[in-house]
């Protein structure tokens, strides 16, 4: 019947308007998988420098011979800021092939949500490096980014959900096992954002 | 109790007023050029259905200035959430088979 057909027509309109309104939805899976990329290459250059073992990051003596706490610190802010510059560059390249508002309050719940746990985790990276305690810098890092996707998540596709799930699931684990932990971090950070960057991509497209 | 029979509302027959209410209703306030870019829809088009919307009471307009430019945002009335909310389950029920 015409009414019941147009009806269907006018609810799923008022769906998606809904949901432009209140969610970010340029987030490019093409910035996952770029995101995960550079997090791979971080790694790798993480564990040449603490002797290639894949193993517990060994606490640093200031200036001694222990770990190359700045050469760590260096990478894992080069990663943070290359990351952050590519998964940029595709969800504005998103948002202008929909035709979307980069910038609207979508964008600012959105970021909000990211980056103030992302921020506190920043802060307490630095209070476990002051304590020397530096094998469990990869737990803190994925437990708390594992928490900013959570919230993050309400306000973009919400799969980004799961992905915060199993990365905070992941530093607890490094937490536990800290030998484990540059391995997990490559697993949370590289391979989880490059799966999935594919899955977005796939469901989501550009 | 008594099923409440709702009823298609005539304001909503139009896409675009129907789109302004969906975002209003989910918003606290929405500028001007991010209906119009939420919609795709031109300026004059936006501004028109607006103006039907508004006088009917469904949306209430706030003027203030940023610095120099002026700032046109819009938010829904507690009417217009009422009549909105009204049109959707009458959309719903017509799904159904309610009528």
């Amino acid at each position: 019947m015409d009414t019941i057909e147009s009806g269907l027509q006018d609810l799923s309109e008022i769906r998606s308007m809904m949901e432009r309104a209140t969610k970010f939805l340029s987030l490019s899976g093409l910035s996952g998988v770029s995101a995960g990329i550079i997090a791979l290459a971080g790694a790798w250059l993480a564990n040449g420098a603490i002797g290639g073992t894949w193993g517990r990051i060994p606490p640093g003596s200031e200036g001694g011979a222990g770990a190359p706490v700045t050469f760590l610190v260096c990478d894992a802010l080069g990663v943070l800021v290359l990351a952050l510059a590519a998964s940029t560059w595709f969800s504005v390249r998103m948002a202008r092939r929909q035709g979307l508002p980069l910038w609207g309050p979508t964008t600012a719940y959105m970021l909000g949500a990211l980056f103030i746990p992302l921020a506190a985790g920043g802060a307490f990276c630095g209070v476990l490096m002051t304590s020397g305690m530096y094998a469990l810098l990869p737990s803190a890092m994925l437990v708390f980014y594992g928490l900013a996707l959570l919230g993050a998540g309400n306000f973009t596709f919400s799969e980004v959900r799961y992905l915060g799930a199993i990365d905070a699931l992941l530093g607890i684990t490094a937490g536990f096992r800290p030998e484990l932990g540059l391995i997990l971090w490559a697993g949370g950070f590289g391979l989880l954002h490059i799966v999935y960057g594919v899955l977005l991509y796939a469901k989501h497209g550009q | 109790m008594i099923p409440r029979v709702s009823t298609l509302n005539r304001v909503f027959d139009n896409r675009v007023r129907l789109a302004v209410m969906s975002v209003l209703s989910v918003r606290d306030e929405t500028e001007f050029n991010e209906l119009k870019k939420l919609l795709g829809v031109t300026d004059g088009n936006l501004a028109t259905h607006i103006a039907v919307l508004e006088r009917h009471r469904y949306l209430k307009v706030k003027k203030t200035f940023r610095g120099k430019k002026p700032r046109t945002a819009y938010a829904a009335t507690e009417t217009g959430r009422r009549a909105f909310a009204e049109h959707v389950a009458a959309l719903e029920q017509i799904i159904r088979g309610g009528t």
